[in-house]
């Protein structure tokens, strides 16, 4: 189930990659573009997410409920639900908004389903 | 808006003018020039500018319609080079277009555009400098070796395609100078002085070259590696350091709090930091001592996540939390961090964050 989602996501437009991991790091389903290794990803994704929820905090902006981060070669959505942390990979170009329309629907999908984990 | 009605607006509006020449107010001038932008009569708009500038000269409200202005020009001058374009295809009207891009900004159409026009009429010598250009212009923000090994070569093929072309030259040296490929920018700066000797970059250049006796490593490759692995280049351009004292001694400061303070102002943000390498930071708002720490801590962390994913350089960052967004902005070696207690519509805010840390930079 959570992997046609997954799938579903990664056929959007200028998404080049999905994962869906536990807090600490460990992969639950990726479909991810041939260069990026899922295990690498996940690793580097559990570090990010951890700095960013000690970040918000300390600044006292309240529970971290998304994450982007821009790159000069892509660009990263983070979305951390309760046990499991959703990572979209996608096309630097994309307007910020339309990035995050085009994973919205999917994402709430896999909230439900990481509900039922 | 129909022709009655304009032309009882414009009567409205030269009133208006009366009124603001006899009483003038900064608010009330920045609002009539608005009013004929909104028209599209950018001449009217011009004028009206120039009446405040000459009488408030630091006006913010001023400073910002005029850069509305300016937006306007350059997207006009942008829809007449592609017609041009469309209409009377050449080298030149496709260099001319990729000039508008440029100046608005839009450096990914830019750099299409030109490479259209290689693959259209093939490669000639301005379109590879501009090429060059724009690759270096990347490459001061990227400092990725690929972007400085593309820059030099398609400088390279210009000027040995058209020996003297000063910019493409002018390009490189500043290239090989800011990597510490001193010698490397000696030959190009003494052949620019030879095509052109009173060129005031390459006088500035050949000055500060006088100091650097020798080349930081032999290998020029060694040298660009170097840069991307330390994020630090070697040398400053010297036009790009404040060379009065006077100057230098308050610009590091007053400048940047300035525009940092106007960006608290008029974008609802909370707290503001700036950080450029190793200098101290510069905030605004309340407990940015904190924000300043927090960016600090994360920007290690995401350089390491986007270079582990192979993204490239990081350059922006959101964080979209229940009571509020922390947004942080990074270009060449520079840290913008700011809170909000928005929790929509942040892209506009990003976009502000955006420019602001441009101008910061630049400044």
């Amino acid at each position: 189930m959570m992997m046609e989602v997954v799938q579903e996501l990664r056929g959007r437009v200028g998404v080049r990659g999905v994962l869906v991991m536990s807090l600490d790091g460990v992969v639950i389903v990726a479909d991810l573009c041939d260069d990026l290794g899922a295990d690498a990803v996940a690793g580097l994704a559990s570090t990010a997410v951890g700095a960013a929820r000690q970040a918000a905090q300390r600044l006292q902006l309240g529970a971290l409920r998304r994450m982007t981060m821009a790159a000069a070669l892509g660009r990263l959505v983070f979305l951390p639900f309760d046990e499991l942390i959703l990572v979209v990979v996608t096309e630097p170009n994309m307007s910020l908004d339309r990035t995050l329309l085009e994973i919205a629907g999917p994402a709430r999908k896999i909230q439900q389903l990481a509900t039922q984990w | 808006m129909g022709f009655l009605e304009s032309y009882k607006e414009r009567g409205r509006l030269a009133q208006w003018r009366k009124e603001l020449e006899a009483q003038p107010r900064p608010h009330g001038i920045a609002e009539l020039a608005r009013r004929y932008l909104s028209m599209g009569d950018s001449a009217s708009a011009a004028r009206t500018l120039d009446f405040g500038d000459g009488l408030f000269p630091t006006s913010d409200e001023l400073r910002r319609v005029r850069s509305m202005l300016l937006t306007d020009e350059a997207e006009e001058r942008l829809r007449e080079a592609k017609e041009s374009v469309r209409t009377r295809p050449s080298p030149g009207a496709y260099l001319l277009l990729a000039d508008c891009y440029h100046a608005v900004g839009r450096i990914e159409q830019c750099a299409a555009t030109l490479r259209e026009s290689t693959e259209r009429f093939g490669e000639d010598p301005a379109t590879l400098e501009k090429l060059g250009e724009i690759r270096l212009l990347r490459y001061r923000d990227s400092m990725a070796v690929t972007d400085a090994v593309g820059a030099t070569q398609l400088l390279l093929r210009s000027i040995a395609a058209e020996p003297g072309r000063v910019r493409a030259r002018a390009h490189l040296a500043e290239l090989y100078f800011l990597v510490g490929g001193w010698r490397l920018a000696r030959e190009q700066v003494d052949a620019i002085l030879g095509l052109e000797p009173g060129e005031e970059r390459a006088l500035a250049l050949r000055e500060a070259l006088a100091s650097r006796s020798e080349d930081l490593a032999l290998d020029l490759e060694s040298q660009l590696t170097a840069v991307e692995d330390n994020r630090a280049f070697c040398g400053r351009l010297p036009w790009e350091v404040a060379s009065d004292p006077a100057t230098a001694e308050r610009s590091p400061l007053a400048q940047p709090a300035e525009e940092i303070r106007r960006l608290l102002e008029w974008s609802g943000l909370e707290r503001v930091v700036f950080v450029v390498g190793e200098e101290p930071a510069i905030g605004v708002g309340s407990a940015n001592e904190a924000l300043g720490d927090a960016s600090a801590r994360l920007s290690p962390v995401f350089d390491r996540t986007a270079r582990g994913m192979e993204l490239g350089m990081p350059a922006g960052l959101i964080l979209e939390c229940e009571s509020g967004a922390l947004i942080v902005e990074f270009k060449r070696g520079a840290t913008l961090a700011m809170t909000t207690a928005a929790t929509t519509r942040l892209e506009r805010v990003v976009v502000q964050a955006r420019d602001a840390l441009e101008r910061l930079v630049r400044s």
